[in-house]
């Protein structure tokens, strides 16, 4: 009889729970907010940055002035499982009826079949910084061409080091990551930039290994530091991805005394430039607007909501700014930083 | 004329001997093959530009490797080091940029690694809780919490006397001022754990903690004293690497605490503690950065570099488990 009764409560308190948690899906896909509001999830790898700040409070301050409640998913840079989360965020957006999901896919491939999964369930999706592999499956792309941002920067330093009367010698590049594909992109992009300006000198130029630091400067300085050592003729290096690189090249080219000997061309600005124009660590920089990618992004999404026509692309240009230039410049793109990150 | 089986047995001697010679050192010698063999591959290896590279280099990592060392003697790890060393280094920063004088902020700078250790020992000792996990949860808390000051961004405008704590070179062109504070910490943690009573107390709680108690000591208090030190150490290394860096980097520093345990152990140190002394620890740091420094000067592939690092830690590892246990 115990052993009945037992059971029966067991049972009891199962059906509790499934009943209580089915209750708590059907409020959860009722709105992502409790509000009126339509919802829209904004996945970025991450959010904080002197890229990826702007951007936040663009689509902040966009969203608002529409009328969207905006649901901000990210993890931390060093997040372990980051694209297994982020895959996460996205089953999240559709459980939660969002009207509509903006993500930066780490991986083409990877994001891909959830994006699918998006569409088929009905929810509208743009990517940005990085695309997926499938177009047909994301209502638009916006952001920049890594592959044609990173041509511009090739272009621009061969121009640079033409100008210089260089036409021989190692170049080196230190990345946050080098698998991810807006890196790959990037790399391509600066080679083929490079040998299109440099011509037939372009065989006369190798470039070593690439480093890859995990936005580690110590790494990137470490490893650096190694390449200089070995390679006297070393004379350029290009940084990419992160603060991280940017600040490893910045150190190991004056702790070597080869400031002003070896031209240094960064990718995106940030302050951290400041700390090398006087000394000659950088040379110039391409910078991505990412303040108007992030207005952009919540602008196609409101069309989309709304019905109205779309481009597929909405590419966003990068500007060349030479070291001279950067304070300068940075002192608008400060503006655009959200107030935790002055 | 010999006997034969004298002989045998003589040889089976010699080979034991050889065998156990080479157990007994055998980071030593993997220490000087390496310098032997980097130096006939590259002239560069021992060349002055890239002797100073090392010496700048290993100070951060090495400082951290010590007080991990004395962690590890006394049964416990700390896998923190990092996120106290990035915390504190970019707070010393953030003070020396707002223009407070260097002791106040290399000081502020220390309480800071000082509470972080409390911090872990309090919540050890309190909770009996094993370190490992402790100090992961805290490695995520801290680098969070700094993060999230920080959003991530570099504090930058670093004075000119915060970037000469590491890099004065000191009479020679290889040697930095941060290369002689890793050496004045070296030389004070081996007389601390060689000649007095703390040191006696860390070997004694590694190997018996209940012994240690019924002889007296007050394990608990002692625990937090170890972590508050080896805090601080963990943020004197994290000011040396901003100084290095000319950054206050709030997302540096990642993986020393597993970096540093590695050179421990491969130094002589054991997971179950009671084992290991701080030349042995800076031993084992050497190895490993030479190594690295010496496959960063073949211009080795990145992932290459990152995978043959791990089996030089796999194979020194296997070699000190058949050490211990000849």
């Amino acid at each position: 009889m115990k052993k009945k009764i037992l059971v029966l409560l067991l049972i009891g308190i199962m059906m509790g729970v499934l009943t209580g948690c089915s209750g708590s899906d059907s409020k959860s896909t009722s709105n992502a907010s409790g509000s009126d509001k339509k919802t829209l999830y904004f996945i970025p790898i991450v959010d904080t940055g002197a890229y990826w700040s702007p951007m936040k409070k663009a689509a902040e301050e966009r969203a608002k002035e529409l009328g969207y409640n905006l649901v901000f998913k990210t993890s931390p840079p060093s997040e372990s499982q980051k694209n297994e989360k982020h895959i996460g965020f996205l089953q999240e957006a559709i459980t939660s009826n969002a009207v509509g999901i903006a993500i930066a896919p780490m991986d083409p491939d990877m994001f891909d079949r959830k994006v699918k999964e998006a569409k088929d369930a009905g929810v509208s999706i743009v990517t940005f910084d990085a695309d997926v592999k499938t177009k047909d499956n994301r209502a638009a792309y916006v952001g920049t061409d890594n592959k044609l941002a990173g041509e511009e920067l090739g272009k621009k330093a061969a121009e640079y080091l033409k100008g210089k009367g260089i036409k021989n010698g190692k170049i080196a590049l230190a990345a946050v990551n080098l698998t991810q594909t807006t890196m790959t992109y990037r790399q391509d992009g600066i080679r083929k930039g490079f040998e299109g300006v440099m011509g037939a000198d372009a065989q006369s130029f190798s470039w070593l290994e690439p480093i890859q630091d995990n936005d580690q400067a110590s790494e990137s300085k470490r490893q650096l530091e190694g390449q200089i050592t070995s390679n006297p003729d070393l004379i350029a290096v290009f940084s990419l991805g992160s603060e991280g690189p940017d600040t490893g090249v910045m150190e190991a080219i004056k702790s070597q005394g080869k400031a002003g000997k070896i031209y240094h061309f960064g990718f995106d600005y940030t302050p951290t430039w400041e700390n090398g124009i006087k000394e000659g660590l950088i040379t110039g920089i391409v910078d991505q607007d990412s303040y108007a990618i992030g207005k952009t992004i919540i602008d196609v999404m409101d069309k989309i909501i709304k019905k109205e026509k779309i481009q597929d692309n909405y590419p966003v240009a990068v500007k060349w700014v030479e070291a001279n230039q950067i304070v300068e410049y940075g002192k608008d793109k400060q503006k655009q930083f959200t107030n935790e990150t002055k | 004329m010999l006997n034969p089986k004298l002989n045998d047995g003589s040889s089976i001697a010699r080979k034991i001997d050889s065998k156990d010679l080479f157990l007994k050192y055998s980071v030593y010698i993997v220490l000087v093959v390496l310098i032997i063999a980097f130096s006939l591959i590259s002239p560069l290896f021992l060349s002055q530009a890239n002797i100073g590279n090392f010496f700048r280099q290993v100070p951060t990592v090495g400082i951290a490797t010590v007080g991990i060392t004395m962690l590890l003697v006394t049964g416990r790890v700390d896998l923190s080091a990092g996120s106290i060393a990035a915390f504190a280094g970019t707070a010393a920063v953030f003070l020396a940029v707002k223009g407070f004088s260097p002791p106040v902020v290399i000081l502020a700078a220390i309480v800071i690694g000082m509470f972080w250790g409390f911090i872990n020992g309090f919540f050890i000792v309190r909770f009996k809780l094993d370190s490992f996990i402790l100090t992961l949860g805290t490695d995520y808390m801290i680098r969070g919490i700094i993060l999230f000051i920080t959003n991530g961004i570099y504090v930058k405008g670093v004075p000119d006397w915060f970037y000469l704590l590491s890099n004065t070179k000191v009479g020679v062109n290889f040697i930095f001022t941060n290369t002689l504070v890793f050496a004045a910490v070296v030389i004070a943690l081996t007389y601390v754990m060689n000649h007095t009573r703390f040191g006696r107390y860390c070997y004694a709680v590694g190997s018996n903690q209940e012994a240690a108690r019924l002889s007296g000591i007050n394990i608990q208090k002692h625990i937090i004293k170890v972590y508050m030190l080896e805090g601080s150490l963990a943020a004197l290394a994290g000011v040396l690497l901003m100084s290095n860096l000319n950054v206050g980097a709030p997302s540096e520093a990642a993986g020393v605490g597993l970096f540093a345990m590695a050179a421990a152990i491969i130094g002589g140190a054991a997971f179950s503690g009671g084992v290991g002394n701080i030349p042995g620890a800076v031993v084992g740091i050497f190895t490993l950065e030479i190594f690295r420094n010496g496959l960063a000067i073949l211009g080795l592939n990145s992932f290459i570099q990152q995978a043959v690092t791990g089996g030089i830690i796999v194979i020194a590892v296997v070699v000190d488990y058949y050490r211990r246990n000849r």
